[in-house]
């Protein structure tokens, strides 16, 4: 085990952050860390690191046991924050020496390092610009970057993706991969299941500070195996019809955005017919699928709420 | 010393910090009825520069804290000491090399003399300290930068005016005086007092050491509390 974390409970004031949160990364894999917004993911992050302080629990950081006066354990950690946490006066280059000599590194090897890296975010050709300049997506490539110059062993990326063009996401992506197969160790946070289950070899769920659940995408995939997930989308959309569909047995959740409806049903309950019945009662039906579970619905299934926000139905 | 340099570039790259660091001495320094034995305003007006660029630098350990980037200091192995010291030493650097200029020409100007130079020197020195030292304090109590800046410009005046800037302290009714007193400040003022009296006396290193232990306290202060 490279990090981890046992029972650890972190409270600010009232809020609950974490509860009991318990999960491991294993060297050389890429944990996804899932969860909707205020799950905890930033703070697990921060009490991983050492720098916030967990209430209790055990912490493991680089094989060691975490303690936040340790500063020498961070030498081998790189982080990637959720908000762009660079230099404004400072260019790209500069910015990369910065954080490279933060960790000691110096002279021929700096020089290297800042190269390769700025090469290895495509930006070499900006090197000598200030991210006022930057697009959005330059500016969280950059970002990442800067965790990358001392070449970690074990790096955390906060939602490195985080409202970006899809052709800087796909490039992050692909260099997260990269990234892996020259041997570092990853914890991954996002809000996009998407991208966790494209590049995680492991998942770890939160909700309210909790982890639900935990393991391989085929794992968690199976462990809900027996419940059936339906998308219909139908001609004259109601909160009414959202009702009749709940009202049908076996229905556990219903989700309702525009004229789709999501029906999560429990185990062998067959629901496909009655659900195309009840909607043509009400008007005709455009599309009718019967879905093989994914990680959304696993989300779906364990909090009965979508992922993100702004997907999340009437 | 990484954070220590970059300190450096960072200062000299920002605008506010420049106008601090090099318009207004040199606007103020050949303003030649300023610098009169009698009247002495320059001395002040300068002191209350220093303090103005010393606000202006230490902001960028504000901006730091605000936008986050502090976090990922500290995600390096880099102890909140070392990060303070080496910003606050690089800041401390730049007013230093400012102090020296100005008084070189100053020097040439109007003929101060070496002795009265060291002094200026030394007094000016310790109260950028002091001046870094309560920027970082008053910083580290605000999360906004214009709250930050409205009540300074506050504070500011008022250290202006009970420090002795506008009216020599002499003149101050005495309850103001002890006030006045609470701030560097004003003891920058009272170790300037011997160019006028000509007499190099107590006052003048007991001003220096209040001033140090001003400092002190600040920074002791401006440092425990949390960066983020
Ligand atoms: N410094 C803090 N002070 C008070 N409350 C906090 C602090 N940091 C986090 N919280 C609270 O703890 C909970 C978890 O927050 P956290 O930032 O870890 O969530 P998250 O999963 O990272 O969310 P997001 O996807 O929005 O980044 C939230 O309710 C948040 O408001
Ligand atoms: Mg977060």
């Amino acid at each position: 085990m490279i990090a981890g974390m046992q029972n650890v409970v972190k409270r600010f004031g009232n809020v609950q952050a974490l509860d009991h949160v318990s999960f491991a990364i294993h060297e050389g894999e890429i944990l996804g860390l899932l969860g909707p917004n205020g799950a905890g993911k930033t703070t697990v992050i921060r009490t991983l690191a050492g720098l916030i302080k967990a209430d209790s629990g055990e912490i493991t950081l680089l094989g060691k046991k975490q303690d936040v006066n340790n500063i020498r354990l961070k030498q081998h950690l790189g982080l990637v924050t959720q908000e762009v946490t660079v230099f404004e006066e400072l260019t790209a280059e500069e910015n990369l020496r910065y954080f490279g000599g933060l960790y000691g590194v110096k002279g021929d090897k700096l020089r290297q390092r800042v190269k390769e890296t700025l090469e290895f975010v495509g930006l070499s050709e900006h090197a000598k610009k200030v991210p006022g300049k930057f697009s959005g997506g330059m500016q969280r490539r950059l970002n990442i970057a800067c965790a990358l110059v001392h070449s970690p062993k074990f790096l955390i990326m906060d939602e490195p993706t985080v409202g970006i063009d899809p052709q800087s996401r796909s490039y992050i992506l692909e260099s997260v991969k990269r990234l892996t197969m020259e041997g570092t160790t990853l914890l991954y946070t996002s809000n996009y299941m998407e991208e966790v289950q494209a590049i995680a070899s492991r998942i770890v769920i939160m909700d309210q500070g909790k982890v639900i659940a935990s393991g391989t995408l085929d794992e968690l995939v199976s462990r809900i195996q027996h419940e059936e997930t339906i998308r219909i989308t139908v001609s004259n959309p109601s909160v009414a019809l959202a009702e009749r569909f709940r009202a049908i047995q076996g229905v556990k959740t219903v989700m309702h955005n525009g004229a789709d409806y999501t029906i999560v049903s429990g185990a062998g309950s067959d629901n496909l017919n009655r659900v195309l019945m009840v909607a043509q009662q009400r008007g005709s039906v455009s599309n009718i699928v019967a879905d093989k579970p994914t990680l959304e619905d696993v989300f779906l299934t364990l909090t009965g709420k979508k992922l993100r926000d702004e997907e999340a139905g009437v | 010393m990484t954070i220590f340099l970059f300190a450096f570039i960072r200062s000299l790259r920002r605008k506010s910090t420049l106008v601090a660091m090099f318009v207004l001495p040199l606007a103020i320094v050949f303003i030649r009825t300023l610098w009169t034995l009698e009247n002495g305003r320059g001395f002040l007006f300068y002191g209350m520069i220093i303090m103005f660029a010393a606000f202006s630098l230490v902001r960028s350990i504000m901006i730091d804290r605000m936008t986050g980037t502090v976090v990922r200091i500290f995600a390096a192995p880099v102890a909140t000491f070392q990060y303070l010291f080496q910003n606050l030493l690089a800041f401390w650097l730049i007013i230093g090399v400012q102090t020296i200029v100005f008084v070189v020409i100053g020097s040439a100007l109007y003929g101060w003399g070496i002795e009265m130079a060291v002094r200026l020197i030394l007094s000016y020195n310790i109260f950028a300290v002091a001046s870094l030292a309560f920027s970082l304090a008053w910083n580290s109590m605000f999360r906004s930068k214009v709250m930050s800046d409205a009540i300074f410009s506050i504070i500011i005046s008022l250290m202006a005016l009970l420090g002795g800037i506008f009216i020599p302290i002499s003149m101050l009714p005495d309850f103001l005086r002890k006030i006045g007193m609470l701030f560097p400040t004003y003891w920058l003022s009272n170790s300037l007092l011997f160019i006028q009296d000509k007499e190099w006396n107590g006052q003048y290193w007991l001003s220096i050491l209040i001033m140090f232990l001003f400092s002190a306290a600040f920074l002791l202060y401006g440092s425990k509390r949390r960066l983020e």
